[in-house]
C-alpha cells in the first residue's frame, strides 16, 4: 500500500491517461481498474477523483458524454483527446526519466 | 429494515447542499455510490454495511465541496465565495514574532516611530473628549430637542439679546397654542444680594427668579423636596446642593429659612436641586418664583410692561409645531404692541445656545464662560488631525526606511509562496500593531499629562462622566486602526513590491528615486506644518501681549473695583474715610471700563444736540460717573471742564468722548445744549477716547451723566504699597458693614479675563505646536540617524580620504537643512492668511511685520539642524577604523 499521499496525487493523472487510453470509461470503472492493477496498492479517496476528472475535462485533456446503461443507471464516460495522449506522452517520458534516474543512483550506490 | 433507496434519497439531498456540486456531479455520484453498493454486495456485505461504507468514503471527502469549485475556476487557488476569507493568517505567529523581533532589535527607531504616534494621538484623544464636552452643553434634558428660547435680533444692529418685554411672556402664554410651556428666567445681577442662614452670610449668590413651568421643561433634577411648592408659593427658594451646603452644612436644609435683602425677607427653603452641570447655560445657585422679585424692586416685571427689556423667554413646542411660523407670528405681536423701534424675533434651539451665541448678548455673569464657536471647534479638529498626520509621517518615513533592511526576509517569502496581498496584510498588521501600542502610549499620557493640563489651560472642569463612554472607546479604537492603515499603506505597498530576485541576490534594494523625493516630501509636508503653527502661534502671543500692554487711555494697574456698599446714603462717609490713607489715591462710583459697551444704547428721537442735522443716525452708550471718576481713572481731558459737585446744573449736563464729538460732526461742542432720555443741558467737556470692552470692538461714542454712587466703586491705590492699600480698604468696610466680608478685584485682571478665550487658543495651540514641531524634530532625528547608518562606510572612507568632520556634517545634513528652509518659506502664506484673519476679529491689533514670520521660521530651521547634527555629529566623530574594519 502507498502511503505517501504526494505521491499518489502526482500519479493520478498519468494513470487516469492510461486508463482512458484504452477506451471510453466512467469514473467508477477508472476506480476499480487502478484498483485492480496495481494489486490494491493505490488506493484513492474515491470520490475526490469525480471532481478531478472535472479538472482535466476543464483542461482539455480527456472529453466526456452522457449514456444510460442497460440497467438504467446514468454514467459519464470519458475518453482521451488529443492533447490528452500528447500529455499522456509527456508524462509517460518524466515518470521513466525519474525512473532511470532513480534506478541509475541506486546501482551505483551498490 | 433498512432501505436503500431512501438513504440515497437522504444522501442526495444533503449533497445537494454542498454548493459547488451540479445536478451533472450528482448524477455521476450517484451512479458511482450504486455501483461501489453493488460491487460491495457481491462481495458479501450487506446493502446496510455497503452503504455505511461509501458514506465513510464521502464523509472522508470533506473538502469535495472546494474540489469541484476548484475544478472549474480558472484560478486554482481561489478561496470559493462561501468560504469565510481567512481573517488571520495561519502565519500570524510568525508575523508577530517578526515584529516583535524586529522592534526589539531596533529599539530607538520603534521608540521613535511609536512615540510620535502616540504624541499625535495623544493630542487626537484630547480633542475629541473636549469636542465630545463642548457638544454635550444643554443635552441632558429630555425636552431638550422642543426647547427654544427668543433673541431679539434688530433693536440693536449690532448687538442680539435674549432678553424681551416681559409682557411679552403673557402674550406668549395666552395667544401661542403651540407652545406648550413658557418659562421667564431672570438672573439678578451676581454679587449684590446679601443671603444669610444661621451658619453662613454670603453676597456671591446668583440667585434664578423663573416660571413655575421652568422645571417642568428643564430636567434639573432635585435632590429632596418640592419643586412644584417651591415655584408657586411665594417666598420661597430652592437651593443647589454646594449652596445648601454652604448654608446649612449638613443639614437637611427644607423647611428651614434664609434671610434675605438685609434680613427683611425670609425665604422658606423647600427642595434641593442636583449641583448645576458645567454643561448647562444657564448657572445659579438659588431659584425662586419670578413673582418674588418684586421683593427686590416692587415697580419691576409689570404684565403690561412693553418698553423695557428684561426677561429671557424659553419656549417648549408642542411636538411638530412650526418654529418659523411662531416666530413671525411673535415678531408681528411684539411690533404690534411695543413702543419701541421694529424687531425681529426669533428662536434658538436649546441645544444651538452653546455654540451658536457668537453676537449674543451673554447674561450679567461673572462666572459664564464665553461662548465657543463651531469655528474654533473646527480649527482645533483640523490642527489635531494635522498633528496626527504629522505623527504617521513619522511612521511612514522610518517604517520605509527601516524596510530596506527587510528585503531579504521579503524576498524569502515571496519564493516561499506569499502573494503580495500577503505581504501588505503583514505590514498592515504589523503598523496597526505599532498604532494599538501607541494609543496605549496616548491614553496614559493624555489622563497623565494632557488632561490635568487641559484643565488648567480652559479652567473648565471637564467631567467626563457625562460623556457617552462606548462611543468614545469606538472613536478611539476607530483612531487607533486608522492612523495605524494610513501610516502602514505606504510601507506595505512599497516593501511588497520589492521584487525576490533582487532582494535576494543584492542584499538591500536600492530605493527608487520616486521614493527618495516621495520621503522629501512628507518632511517637507511636516516642517510646513510646524512651522505655519509656530508662526501662528507666534503672532497670537505676540497680539495678546499688545492687548495687555495697550495704553487703554485710562489707570488699569492701580485701580480695585470693590462692591458699592448697598447704602448709598453712607458713600461720601466711605470715600472720605477710604480716602484718608496715604495709599489710596483716589474713589469714584460709576462705569466700569470693563463692562464693555452696547448695554445702554440710544438713538434717534431720544438723542438731539444743538446742530443736529435732520437725517443724522447716532448710535450712543451713556453712562453714570461721578465727579471724582475723571481723576481716579486718570482719564485726559481735552476741552472744557468735568463735571462738579458744587454745580447743580451738572445734574442735566452730559461729558463727551472724542468720538461722540466726530459722529456727531460737532467743531466746537462745549457748550453746545444736549438732550439724551429725557434730560437736556449742556455740553460741558470732552475726554479723550479711552478703550472699554475688548480690544474687538472700535471704541463707540458716549456720553457721560453725573450720579453717585451706581455700579462698582472704584479704587486707585498706589501701586507700592498694595497690601497697605487693601487692609485699610478692609478695615474701613468693615467699620461701616461689619457683617460683610470685602470682595475686591483687580481692574486690571478683570479685564484680561476678557480675552479668555484667545488666551486658551494660544495656550492650547502652543502646546499642539509643541508637540508638533517635537514630533518633526524625532522624525528628522529618525530619518537622519538611518541615513547615517546606512552610509557608515562611505563617511568612514571620507574622513579617511581626509574630509572634516563639519564637512561630513554638512554633506550629510545639506539636503534636508535647504528642505526645511524651502518648506519654512512655503509655509509664511498660509500663516500670514490664518494669522490675518484671525487679527480681523480685533480692531486694534498689531502689525503683521515680516521679522515675525522670518523669527520663526528660524526657529524652526534652528530647531530641524539641532535635532538632525544630534545625530550627524556623531557619526562624523566615528572612527573610521571602526566603520571600515569589518570590510
Amino acid at each position: 500500500m502507498i502511503e505517501n499521499k504526494t505521491l499518489v496525487a502526482a500519479a493520478t493523472k498519468p494513470l487516469v491517461l492510461a486508463i482512458l487510453r484504452g477506451g471510453e470509461d466512467y469514473g467508477y470503472q477508472i476506480i476499480q481498474r487502478v484498483w485492480e492493477i496495481s494489486g490494491e496498492e493505490i488506493s484513492w479517496s474515491e470520490p475526490m477523483l469525480y471532481p478531478f476528472l472535472q479538472r482535466m475535462e476543464k483542461d482539455g485533456l480527456i472529453a466526456s458524454r452522457w449514456k444510460i446503461a442497460d440497467n438504467k443507471r446514468l454514467r459519464r464516460y470519458y475518453r482521451l483527446t488529443k492533447l490528452g495522449l500528447a500529455e499522456l506522452e509527456k508524462e509517460r517520458a518524466h515518470w521513466f526519466k525519474v525512473q532511470a534516474l532513480f534506478n541509475r543512483l541506486l546501482e551505483e550506490g551498490l | 429494515m433498512f432501505d436503500l433507496e431512501r438513504s440515497i434519497r437522504e444522501w442526495k439531498s444533503a449533497m445537494r447542499a454542498k454548493r459547488a456540486v451540479q445536478d451533472g456531479d450528482l448524477a455521476e455520484l450517484e451512479s458511482y455510490v450504486r455501483d461501489k453498493v453493488e460491487t460491495l454486495v457481491a462481495r458479501g456485505m450487506s446493502e446496510e454495511e455497503a452503504f455505511g461504507r461509501v458514506r465513510e468514503d464521502f464523509s472522508r471527502a470533506e473538502g469535495l465541496d472546494g474540489d469541484y469549485f476548484r475544478a472549474r475556476s480558472s484560478d486554482p487557488g481561489k478561496r470559493p465565495p462561501w468560504r469565510a476569507p481567512r481573517l488571520v493568517s495561519p502565519l500570524l505567529w510568525n508575523y508577530l514574532q517578526i515584529a516583535a523581533r524586529k522592534l526589539k532589535r531596533q529599539k530607538g527607531y520603534a521608540a521613535i516611530a511609536i512615540g510620535s504616534l502616540a504624541l499625535a494621538m495623544s493630542v487626537a484623544i484630547l480633542t475629541i473628549l473636549w469636542v465630545h464636552y463642548e457638544l454635550s452643553y444643554d443635552r441632558s434634558h429630555k425636552n431638550a430637542a422642543f426647547i427654544y428660547r427668543f433673541l431679539d435680533r434688530t433693536t440693536n444692529p449690532e448687538m442680539t439679546t435674549p432678553f424681551l418685554p416681559n409682557a411679552m411672556y403673557f402674550a406668549v402664554k395666552q395667544d401661542f397654542p403651540e407652545v406648550q410651556a413658557v418659562s421667564r428666567f431672570f438672573r439678578y445681577r451676581d454679587n449684590a444680594t446679601r443671603i444669610e442662614s444661621p451658619n453662613a452670610v454670603d453676597y456671591r449668590c446668583a440667585i434664578a427668579f423663573v416660571d413655575p413651568a421652568f422645571l417642568e421643561m428643564f430636567d434639573f433634577p432635585l435632590v429632596h423636596g418640592d419643586p412644584r411648592a417651591a415655584l408657586t408659593e411665594p417666598r420661597s427658594v430652592l437651593l443647589t446642593e454646594t449652596a445648601a451646603k454652604k448654608f446649612f452644612g449638613a443639614e437637611d436644609p427644607v423647611g428651614k429659612t434664609l434671610l434675605a435683602l438685609d434680613t427683611a425677607v425670609p425665604l422658606a427653603v423647600r427642595g434641593v436641586l442636583k449641583d448645576i452641570p458645567e454643561t448647562s447655560h444657564v448657572d445659579f445657585d438659588l431659584m425662586m418664583p419670578i413673582s418674588d422679585y418684586r421683593l427686590w424692586d416692587p415697580k419691576a416685571l409689570n404684565s403690561d410692561e412693553w418698553f423695557n427689556v428684561s426677561v429671557a423667554l424659553y419656549v417648549q413646542l408642542k411636538p411638530g409645531a412650526d418654529a418659523t411660523a411662531l416666530e413671525d407670528k411673535a415678531t408681528r405681536l411684539i411690533n404690534d404692541r411695543s413702543p419701541r423701534a421694529a424687531v425681529t424675533l426669533t428662536l434658538q434651539r436649546l441645544r444651538d445656545i452653546h455654540l451658536h451665541s457668537a453676537g449674543v448678548r451673554p447674561w450679567f455673569s461673572s462666572r459664564q464662560r464665553p461662548p465657543i464657536s463651531l469655528g474654533q471647534i473646527r480649527i482645533f479638529l483640523f490642527v489635531a488631525l494635522a498633528v496626527l498626520v504629522m505623527g504617521m509621517v513619522n511612521y511612514v518615513n522610518l517604517a520605509t526606511a527601516r524596510s530596506l533592511k527587510r528585503s531579504k526576509e521579503i524576498g524569502l517569502r515571496k519564493i516561499n509562496g506569499a502573494r503580495r496581498a500577503d505581504i501588505v496584510r503583514q505590514f498592515l498588521g504589523e503598523s496597526v500593531l505599532c498604532s494599538f501600542a501607541a494609543l496605549g502610549v496616548a491614553v496614559l499620557l493624555g489622563a497623565g499629562l494632557g488632561l490635568p493640563l487641559l484643565r488648567r489651560f480652559s479652567g473648565l472642569a471637564l467631567d467626563l462622566s457625562l460623556l457617552p463612554v462606548g462611543r468614545l472607546a469606538f472613536e478611539f479604537i476607530g483612531l487607533a486602526l486608522f492612523s495605524g492603515l494610513a501610516a502602514g499603506v505606504y510601507p506595505a505597498l512599497f516593501v511588497s513590491s520589492f521584487s525576490p530576485q533582487k532582494a535576494l541576490k543584492e542584499g538591500a534594494v536600492a530605493p527608487r528615486p520616486s521614493f527618495l523625493l516621495f520621503r522629501r516630501a512628507l518632511v517637507a509636508l511636516q516642517i510646513v506644518c510646524s512651522a505655519t503653527l509656530i508662526m501662528v502661534i507666534a503672532v497670537l502671543v505676540l497680539q495678546i501681549r499688545y492687548i495687555d500692554r495697550k495704553n487703554l487711555g485710562f489707570e488699569r494697574d492701580s485701580i480695585l473695583i470693590i462692591n458699592t456698599p448697598l447704602d448709598r446714603s453712607r458713600l461720601s462717609v466711605l470715600k472720605a474715610e477710604l480716602l484718608s490713607h496715604p495709599a489710596i489715591r483716589g474713589v469714584a462710583t460709576g462705569f466700569l471700563p470693563l463692562m464693555g459697551a452696547g448695554g445702554h444704547m440710544i438713538q434717534g428721537p431720544e438723542l438731539w444736540w444743538e446742530g443736529k442735522s435732520p437725517d443724522a443716525q447716532v448710535f450712543m452708550d451713556w453712562h453714570f460717573v461721578d465727579e471724582d471718576y475723571l481723576r481716579t481713572y486718570g482719564l485726559e481731558l481735552v476741552a472744557g471742564r468735568f463735571f462738579s459737585m458744587d454745580l447743580p446744573a451738572d445734574k442735566n449736563n452730559v461729558v463727551l468722548n472724542e468720538s461722540a464729538v466726530k459722529a456727531m460732526g460737532l467743531a466746537d461742542p462745549v457748550g453746545k445744549s444736549f438732550r439724551g432720555r429725557g434730560r437736556e443741558g449742556q455740553i460741558i467737556g470732552v475726554i479723550k477716547d479711552f478703550h472699554v470692552g475688548t480690544l474687538k470692538a472700535e471704541i463707540r461714542p458716549m456720553y457721560f451723566v453725573y450720579a453717585s454712587g451706581y455700579f462698582g466703586t472704584s479704587v486707585r491705590f498706589d501701586p507700592n504699597n498694595v497690601s497697605a492699600a487693601i487692609g485699610h480698604i478692609t478695615d474701613v468696610m468693615k467699620k461701616l458693614e461689619p457683617k460683610r466680608t470685602l470682595e475686591y478685584t483687580f481692574l486690571d485682571e478683570s479685564l484680561a479675563r476678557m480675552y479668555r478665550s484667545e488666551r486658551l487658543s494660544a495656550r492650547i495651540l502652543s502646546v499642539f505646536g509643541a508637540v508638533s514641531i517635537l514630533i518633526s524634530c524625532l522624525g528628522l532625528f529618525g530619518l537622519i540617524s538611518l541615513l547615517a547608518e546606512q552610509r557608515t562606510k562611505e563617511i568612514g572612507v571620507r574622513k579617511v580620504l581626509g574630509a572634516s568632520a563639519a564637512r561630513i556634517i554638512g554633506t550629510m545634513s545639506a539636503d534636508y537643512v535647504g528642505l526645511a528652509g524651502l518648506a519654512v518659506a512655503a509655509s509664511v502664506p498660509a500663516a500670514y492668511v490664518i494669522s490675518a484673519r484671525w487679527l480681523g476679529d480685533f480692531a486694534y491689533r498689531i502689525r503683521l511685520g515680516w521679522w515675525i514670520f522670518a523669527g520663526s521660521g528660524l526657529l524652526v530651521i534652528l530647531l530641524t539642524l539641532a535635532a538632525m547634527s544630534l545625530r550627524t555629529f556623531r557619526a562624523a566623530r566615528a572612527n573610521p577604523v571602526e566603520s571600515l574594519r569589518y570590510e
